[in-house]
């Protein structure tokens, strides 16, 4: 009788917990009944390889999530440092480039440096807000954000030729991007190894570091982390900082994936980001996460997008059923909560 | 966290003294906490048990904030946890999710007629192509 009891628990238990992922799982296999087309290796792959650079930005705001805020500039910053990267690996051959005067392709890494350079400066600035002025992340990162739009539609429109999207770019940016392995006739993308790199080095940090423990710690009280003797100030910035060089790396690879930067570029990734950290169990409640959790979120969460796209679905629905599974995914952190409570 | 509480313990039970004007009776959540009143009362190990539980509410940051000050044998010890109990219950009170006056019930209904919008919007979206 007390066993029947204990397996209910647990079952109700396993259902509180991965309700979620449950729902969407059935979501993505009443597609594949509709159009059993979706399930092909080349599908899973396109999907894996939109949600990487997504995934990247979703692991740093994830972070921010674990320690109680959040961040809504991430797109905008990813935007910013990708057009800076994209003007800095234009074809030295393309008549209307950002800097006619560069003759010889710049290193790989100087943009990619360049990208970080740049996210972590706003991520500093939001951390800073954050740590040192007691600021809520959400306003932070919100004035953050509109500064960012500012700056890359400067640096966009200040082109010889005017706001014109930055493309075009040499042949060894768009192979250390857009190539992958060849394992026979199947191509596995550089992007989802960085992504899968991304992960595993955050994994450390999260779970094997002082600096993720305290940022545990933090989330799940300030107070008590800075009365044991925890450096506030000095863990929410480091925080931050992995976070800017996150958005770095995400807009230099963004950058490649999408082939052509504009203004526009980075709009709402932040949600997505956000949104599959949610999906993937990073409360917003503070202090808990993981990061299986936040990539599994953002990968569902692209999935469910791509498969809405297969099937035709009016993009103006999708964004309905998008926000739909958002506010699923806050209440049964809510739900989730409240039982613990 | 609870190695957290203990260190932060020990320098809140140092300021016990003030705890004479701390006021348990005002806080429901201290009243809650055994040996609370004792503590009021002047049994400085009581009062540092009071102390500990109620903080243990607000997430065990000064567990034993009373608990330390208690083996002093000063009575008001256990009421200088009361007083930084006060405080992390009121930053307690800070998170998010305890602003939200629903019960688990309702909660479950509000998740299933999600769920049921969805089911709902993705239908429409693939009959209506």
């Amino acid at each position: 009788m007390a066993d029947a009891r204990f397996d209910t628990q647990k079952l109700k238990d396993f259902f509180l917990n991965y309700s979620l992922y449950i729902i969407l799982g059935l979501m993505i296999v009443v597609v594949i009944i509709i159009n059993p087309a979706f399930l092909s290796v080349s599908n899973f792959i396109n999907i894996l390889r939109q949600a990487s650079t997504r995934g990247i930005l979703a692991l740093g705001v994830a972070g921010m999530i674990v320690l109680a805020g959040t961040d809504l500039s991430a797109g905008r910053i990813l935007g910013c440092s990708a057009a800076m990267t994209a003007s800095l690996v234009q074809s030295v051959t393309y008549a209307s480039r950002m800097y006619p005067g560069m003759e010889k392709d710049l290193p790989v890494v100087v943009p990619l440096a360049a990208s970080i350079a740049i996210a972590v400066i706003f991520c500093l600035i939001n951390g800073f807000g954050v740590a040192k002025l007691h600021l809520h992340a959400f306003i932070v990162s919100l004035g953050t954000q509109l500064i960012a739009f500012g700056v890359i539609c400067i640096y966009i429109d200040s082109q010889k030729n005017g706001a014109q999207a930055l493309s075009t770019f040499n042949g060894k940016f768009l192979n250390v991007v857009n190539g992958g392995f060849q394992i026979g006739s199947f191509t596995l993308p550089y992007l989802i190894i960085y992504f899968l790199i991304a992960a595993v080095c955050m994994w450390i940090v999260w779970n094997k570091t002082a600096l993720g423990k305290n940022m545990f710690a933090m989330g799940g009280n300030m107070e008590a982390a800075a009365v044991s003797g925890v450096n506030i100030t000095k863990n929410i910035m480091l925080i931050y900082l992995v976070a800017g060089v996150l958005y770095g790396i995400a807009a230099f690879l963004e950058a490649g994936r999408i082939g052509s930067v504009n203004t526009g570029t980075g709009l709402n990734y932040d949600l997505d980001a956000i949104s599959g950290c949610v999906i993937g169990g990073v409360s917003f409640s503070g202090g808990v996460g993981t990061i299986p959790g936040a990539c599994l979120g953002v990968i569902i969460l692209q999935a469910i997008t791509y498969s809405l796209t297969f099937l035709s679905v009016n993009p103006y629905l999708q964004f309905i059923i998008k926000g739909l599974i958002i506010i699923l995914a806050v209440s049964i952190d809510v739900r989730k909560y409240l039982a613990k409570k | 966290m609870s190695g957290a509480g203990r260190v932060g313990a020990g320098r809140q039970g140092e300021r016990g003294p003030q705890g004479e004007r701390g006021e348990a009776e005002k806080t429901p959540e201290l009243l809650d906490a055994p040996g609370g009143a004792q503590g009021v009362d002047g049994e400085a190990e009581q009062g540092a048990e009071a102390a500990g539980g109620a903080v243990e509410l607000s997430g065990g940051a000064g567990a034993e904030s009373g608990g330390e000050a208690g083996p002093d044998g000063d009575a008001a010890a256990g009421g200088g946890g009361l007083k930084g109990a006060e405080k992390r219950i009121v930053h307690m009170k800070e998170n998010l999710y305890d602003r939200i006056p629903v019960s688990v019930g309702t909660m479950d209904k509000v998740i299933v007629a999600l769920i049921v919008l969805i089911a709902l919007f993705v239908a429409v979206g693939i009959i209506r192509k």
